[in-house]
């Protein structure tokens, strides 16, 4: 026998309440667990992608919205920009490899890029290469030939259940319900599946650029007429080092119709400005446990009552004042643990069984199995309130009168 | 047993607030020689439990001294009193004695734990007691499973649980009926011979009263001029 038994018995025996506590207590840790999870690793899904290129070149817009549409496969193209600034980016000494990028179908909610043959090898999220795990790269498009070849994503492979050599049609234009007019005069032929990157390259199908201005219906010239330059919605590149891509940053940012883009900067931006939005969640998540705290106070202060003669009986077999207020404070503290512990497998749980969910409606991957060292801080902050919620009863435990509490209840 | 005497009265005078108003008890000098058992008899409101308290160390005099076992209890800071009634003094109540999230055997263990001396020995102890009470089968059974005298048994185990050189009892019949609680006083005055202990026991029985060697009528403990409340 320990004070930890005589702790466990108490809270066993009044098992309602301990089981109410502790459950208002894993939810709001729960959500705290949960939160910080998504909010970690959406963070990570956008960074990882934000460091596969150095820098994004698109038309005069937000540096943001270029990234979106460029690297994230969100956003609208907000206009063009001709393919010479492609070739002379691709030239510069400065430039380790740039590559064209053109949108404006999709298959499904799926977006449809075109690109060059130099996508295919490129290192995305930290050294991940851009590799096909089934099939082929898509050829250079040859007109003569006009072979429709495309590389899906991991993600488009996985949800539209298409194989190599399997083919479909695209939609003319962006919208995510598929619901735009199909292109049949280009049934596309999957070539490739690429192995998964955990980057928004999963979410994409991968054709030749040159294929997409041979389709119907997209003007290369983007309604500037014959003979005018055929224009791309944006280069997206490596540098050949950091201070290089910072040099040219600086150089077409001066730019009269070119708006460079740090995608690393924007998706660091775009953190700052969202990340009110989820301290206030975590604000209310925190709330959620101190208010559940307070239910274990005054659960436990209305329960002094029917509990004073057991406090006076422990009086009375010795037990000294600080023992009962200790007693308190642990049995508060332990309610805690076990609703922090729960809590925490709650948050996980929740996130685990929502993470498809979650890739699927906004294409950032979730790790299950993601924890963070803070996670040991919001449990131990959890115990600590609980802890500190029994203070009141043990006060009042303090100050229970024995002989009061040994007469027969009235 | 202690050589001298194991309880001692001396010019104890004890004032409390009660819901009929302020009520004050003045004790005569008297002493419980170590060994005996006594019977305190008197009515209902005649400070009987009042004078248990202020023996077991509950609470201490307004005025006088109570020596119990050599030791000024109302000199002792009341960490040091609640040791001393921990180790040395066993209790039963007439009900509800028993914690009842507790099953008998960790009743009887609480004992040792909440007086600060837990030891290894414990376990083998209480089980002996238990067996000692006659309830060796019904040690891990909770107070609500077991009869009011059952319970009672567990009680008077759990008192001597930390070997008591004073074993107190207030109204421990109280809630049985006549057969049990008289096979509850025999093994209540057993198990305190046993232990070499003395007995005090508070109770407006006759029964209990005639059974003990000696009584002492509440009247009779009342200081002359103060008489009773």
């Amino acid at each position: 026998m320990t004070p930890r038994t005589l702790v466990l018995r108490s809270l066993r025996h009044r098992r309602l309440a301990t089981a109410l506590s502790a459950l208002s207590v894993a939810l709001g840790v729960g959500l705290v667990v949960g939160i910080g999870t998504l909010r970690r690793e959406a963070r990570s899904h956008f960074q990882n992608a934000a460091v596969s290129f150095d820098l994004v070149v698109g038309p005069k817009a937000s540096p943001l919205q270029i990234v979106l549409y460029t690297v994230f496969q969100m956003d609208e193209a907000p206009g063009t920009i001709p393919v010479s600034a492609y070739e002379r980016l691709r030239a510069d000494p400065r430039v380790k490899v740039a590559l064209p990028w053109v949108v404006g179908d999709s298959y499904r909610e799926f977006r449809i890029v075109g690109t060059s043959e130099a996508f295919f090898g490129q290192e995305v999220r930290g050294g991940v290469p851009v590799a096909c795990a089934s099939g082929v790269p898509f050829r250079p498009f040859d007109p003569a030939r006009r072979e429709w070849e495309a590389v899906l994503g991991s993600t488009v492979a996985a949800e539209t259940g298409l194989r190599a050599h399997d083919t479909f049609s695209a939609v003319h234009g962006l919208d995510s319900k598929g619901t735009g007019t199909e292109h049949e005069e280009a049934p596309w032929r999957v070539v490739g599946v690429l192995a998964p990157t955990g980057t928004p390259v999963d979410r994409a199908i991968w054709i030749h650029w040159e294929a997409f201005f041979a389709m119907e219906r997209h003007d290369p010239t983007a309604g500037r007429g014959a003979g005018a330059e055929r224009r791309i919605s944006a280069v997206v590149l490596k540098a050949a080092n950091p201070a290089f891509a910072n040099l040219l940053f600086f150089e077409l940012r001066s730019s009269e119709d070119l708006q460079p883009a740090r995608p690393f900067v924007e998706v660091r931006r775009l953190f700052d400005i969202v990340g009110n939005a989820d301290r206030l969640l975590l604000a209310v998540a925190a709330l959620v446990v101190v208010v559940a705290a307070l239910g274990i106070l005054v659960s436990m202060a209305s329960g002094m009552r029917e509990r004073r003669r057991d406090l006076a009986m422990m009086r009375a077999l010795g037990a000294p004042r600080r023992l009962l207020a200790a007693l308190m404070v642990a049995e508060a503290g332990t309610v805690g643990l076990f609703g922090a512990a729960g809590g925490w497998l709650l948050g996980h749980g929740i996130v685990a069984a929502g993470a498809s969910v979650l890739t699927e409606w906004s294409g950032v991957r979730v790790r299950t199995l993601a924890f963070a060292p803070e996670e040991i801080l919001v449990v131990a902050g959890a115990v600590g309130l609980c802890a500190l919620a029994g203070l009141l009863p043990a006060v009042m435990a303090y100050r229970a009168d024995v002989a009061t509490g040994l007469a027969p209840e009235s | 047993m202690a050589d001298g005497p194991a309880v001692r009265l001396e010019g104890v005078w004890k004032g409390y607030a009660s819901p009929e108003g302020k009520v004050a008890f003045a004790f005569r000098p008297w002493e419980v020689p170590g060994g005996a058992q006594v019977a305190i008899t008197g009515d209902s409101g005649s400070g009987k439990t009042t004078l248990l308290h202020l023996i077991a160390g509950i609470v201490v005099p307004d005025r006088g001294r109570v020596e119990v076992l050599g030791l000024d209890l109302g000199a002792l800071p009341e960490a040091a009193r609640d040791r001393f009634r921990g180790s040395r003094i066993g209790l039963v109540f007439q009900s509800l004695n028993l914690f009842q999230h507790l099953t008998a055997l960790e009743n009887l263990l609480a004992a040792p734990l909440l007086a600060g001396k837990a030891s290894a020995e414990d376990r083998g102890r209480a089980r002996a007691l238990l067996a000692r009470v006659g309830l060796e089968g019904r040690a891990s059974h909770r107070p609500s499973e077991m009869s009011l005298g059952e319970q009672q048994r567990v009680a008077i185990a759990r008192a001597l649980m930390n070997r008591p050189a004073l074993l107190l009892a207030d109204e421990p019949t109280g809630s049985l009926d006549a057969r049990r609680g008289d096979e509850l006083l025999r093994l209540l005055r057993s198990s305190a011979e046993e232990a070499g202990a003395t007995l005090l026991v508070v109770t407006h029985d006759e029964a209990v009263v005639r059974a003990l060697p000696q009584s002492v009528r509440m009247q009779d403990l009342y200081a002359p001029a103060a008489g009773p409340p």
